[in-house]
């Protein structure tokens, strides 16, 4: 019997091999409902023409502080993050280039988000503003720029996630989940 | 915007103010040292070096609430200070050229920008941060190592300003705030009560000045009857800010944070805001927290002001002021002159003294309270002599006599 033990080691262990799939639908499914959020907010504020404060998205409406402590905000960033590096031994590719680039992005949202739970934490704030204020926020308000932010993130994630699934016969050789359609289906 | 108030740590700004400490530390250290190591620094000297300048630059950022400086400036500066960390490889050409561009600022603010106090000082700081970063980038030939030095020394030196200035002290939130500021010839002491959002009665050195919560918001603060030095109101929002103070042209500002929960106590503008201030002051010259109740009627006093009745014999005269006290003490007063028959009106020659200005002419006894305290005890001489120290020109009251000893 051959010992796969190391080699699942070498490539991020079960999360990145036979659980990357379970792995993966579960932090789609956490980002779309974060997502969603997001857009009802937009919807609300744009399609609407709620006042900003009184635009909590879905879950905000009836737990408002979903949306106004900082603490959850910076929780989901350092969450996402924490997936997107967790997750990305198992990509491979074309796959991998994208899904880091979402990494990349990812880890400048979440040090906005980092910079805005000290101010908020040390009641301080960036440029004596009257709120919380991460660095790219003082060129573009929150709302948009988080909605920028998740959209840039979203992206190139969703475009790791499809190439994953269709990999290129080089790339399904090194695959070592379970995530990618059967060959015949892909071509 | 939705509200994005999280809870502050008690510690958060004092956490701010250790993370500097310590990025000061490290930044100026290296390049205090770095004359005396020729040797061109590791890649993870460089990281740790250029990641604590970039960490300290932030943190100066957000210490010294820049509301002077553009949000472009900000967005650039911020960038000057994560770059360095990031790079792998020496950039020497960049690198002197950021130093110098830095330098240039720091020496055109000085030459024209005339912002806050402390302002220079915390743009000398963020230019130091940015330059001994980017000299990190750069092999350590003479010049370099000399001028990191001098930055070095500029980082010591602006700490050390914000430091005296006291513009990284974190006063106790909605804690009666006392505290003592250079401004011109001579230091002014500064009482703010209650020190929590809303009005605050704010009490000072008898000097001519202006208080305020911001440098276009600024009123004198003036001397009132029966009291000692000079008296402003000024309005204070939540969270942490800033008090100005202005003195012939000369200002300064003094770290507030009145905290978010508002003052549910009697309105301190009115007539016993400077009583309830001076036990306040005395309370808060124990090492006491200062707030305290506000000043009552006590049963003592109620019992002093029947048997005043009872020594003018006859008809007399009840002056007030718009002050609770003042109100009940007159209510008890009228009782007794009823019980005794003696008639209340104005216009006699005695006249009992419940608030106010006494008159000229007339003979006033003065309510228990506003009579002058007796400093004969060893532990009133203590108080007054304490606050001869702290407050200078402060007249010891009763109600600071009580607070102190109580």
């Amino acid at each position: 019997m051959v010992d796969t033990h190391a080699h699942t080691h070498a490539v991020g262990g079960p999360l990145n091999t036979r659980r990357h799939k379970p792995a993966l639908y579960a932090f789609t499914l956490i980002v779309l409902a974060h997502w969603a959020e997001h857009i009802t907010q937009a919807v609300q504020i744009y399609a609407l023409g709620w006042p900003v404060p009184q635009a909590k998205g879905a879950l905000g409406l009836w737990f408002p502080w979903l949306v106004s402590s900082e603490v959850m905000h910076y929780g989901y960033a350092l969450i996402m993050l924490v997936f997107l590096f967790a997750l990305r031994k198992g990509f491979v590719g074309r796959s991998k280039t994208w899904w880091t680039v979402a990494l990349g992005l990812q880890f400048w949202h979440h040090i906005e988000h980092l910079l805005l739970i000290i101010q908020a934490s040390a009641s301080t704030n960036l440029l004596g503003k009257p709120a919380p204020t991460s660095i790219i926020q003082l060129i573009i308000p929150r709302v948009e720029l988080h909605l920028f932010y998740n959209t840039v993130v979203f992206i190139p994630m969703v475009i790791a996630m499809v190439l994953h699934m269709r990999p290129t016969p080089e790339e399904r050789s090194e695959m070592h989940c379970t995530c990618a359609v059967p060959a015949g289906a892909s071509a | 915007m939705h509200n994005h108030g999280a809870v502050g740590l008690p510690l958060g700004f004092t956490l701010l103010r250790l993370i500097l400490l310590g990025a000061v530390t490290v930044v100026a250290g290296w390049a205090l040292v770095r004359p005396f190591v020729p040797a061109a620094s590791g890649l993870l000297t460089r990281r740790v070096v250029t990641g604590f300048a970039g960490i300290g630059g932030v943190v100066v950022l957000l210490i010294a609430e820049a509301t002077w400086m553009p949000s472009l400036a900000a967005v650039a500066l911020i960038g000057l200070l994560a770059v360095p960390p990031a790079l792998r490889g020496a950039r020497p050409v960049l690198g002197k050229l950021v130093v110098a561009a830095a330098v240039l600022v720091t020496a055109a603010a000085g030459a024209w920008f005339s912002g806050p106090p402390s302002s220079f000082a915390y743009i000398t700081l963020m230019a130091a941060f940015v330059g001994v970063s980017w000299l990190a980038l750069c092999p350590p030939t003479a010049m370099v190592r000399v001028v990191g030095a001098a930055l070095g020394v500029t980082l010591l030196a602006g700490l050390g300003q914000v430091t005296i200035a006291g513009q990284l002290t974190t006063p106790a939130t909605g804690d009666p705030l006392l505290t003592r500021v250079a401004l011109g010839p001579s230091p002014v002491d500064v009482l703010v009560v209650p020190h929590m959002p809303g009005w605050n009665i704010v009490h000072t050195t008898d000097t001519p000045l202006s208080v305020g919560n911001a440098p276009n918001a600024l009123v004198p603060a003036l001397p009132r009857d029966g009291t000692t030095g000079r008296w402003a109101l000024v309005w204070l929002p939540e969270g942490r800010g800033e008090l100005w103070l202005d003195r012939a042209g000369t200002r300064t500002t003094v770290p507030v944070d009145p905290g978010k929960v508002a003052w549910t106590g009697p309105d301190v503008r009115g007539p016993e805001g400077p009583d309830y201030a001076s036990a306040v002051l005395a309370a808060k010259l124990t090492g006491k927290r200062g707030d305290l109740p506000w000043p009552a009627l006590t049963d003592a006093d109620a019992e002093a002001l029947r048997g005043q009745v009872a020594a003018i014999g006859g008809p007399f005269t009840v002056l007030t002021d718009d002050s609770r006290r003042a109100a009940e003490a007159a209510e008890v007063v009228r009782e007794e002159a009823a019980r005794r028959g003696y008639a209340v009106t104005p216009g006699t020659s005695e006249v009992l003294v419940l608030g106010g200005t006494p008159p000229s002419g007339a003979r006033h006894h003065l309510a228990p309270w506003l009579v002058p305290p007796d400093l004969t005890t060893p532990e009133a001489r203590r108080y007054a002599r304490t606050l001869s120290a702290a407050f200078p020109g402060a007249a010891p009251s009763r109600s600071g006599l009580a607070a102190w000893a109580g």
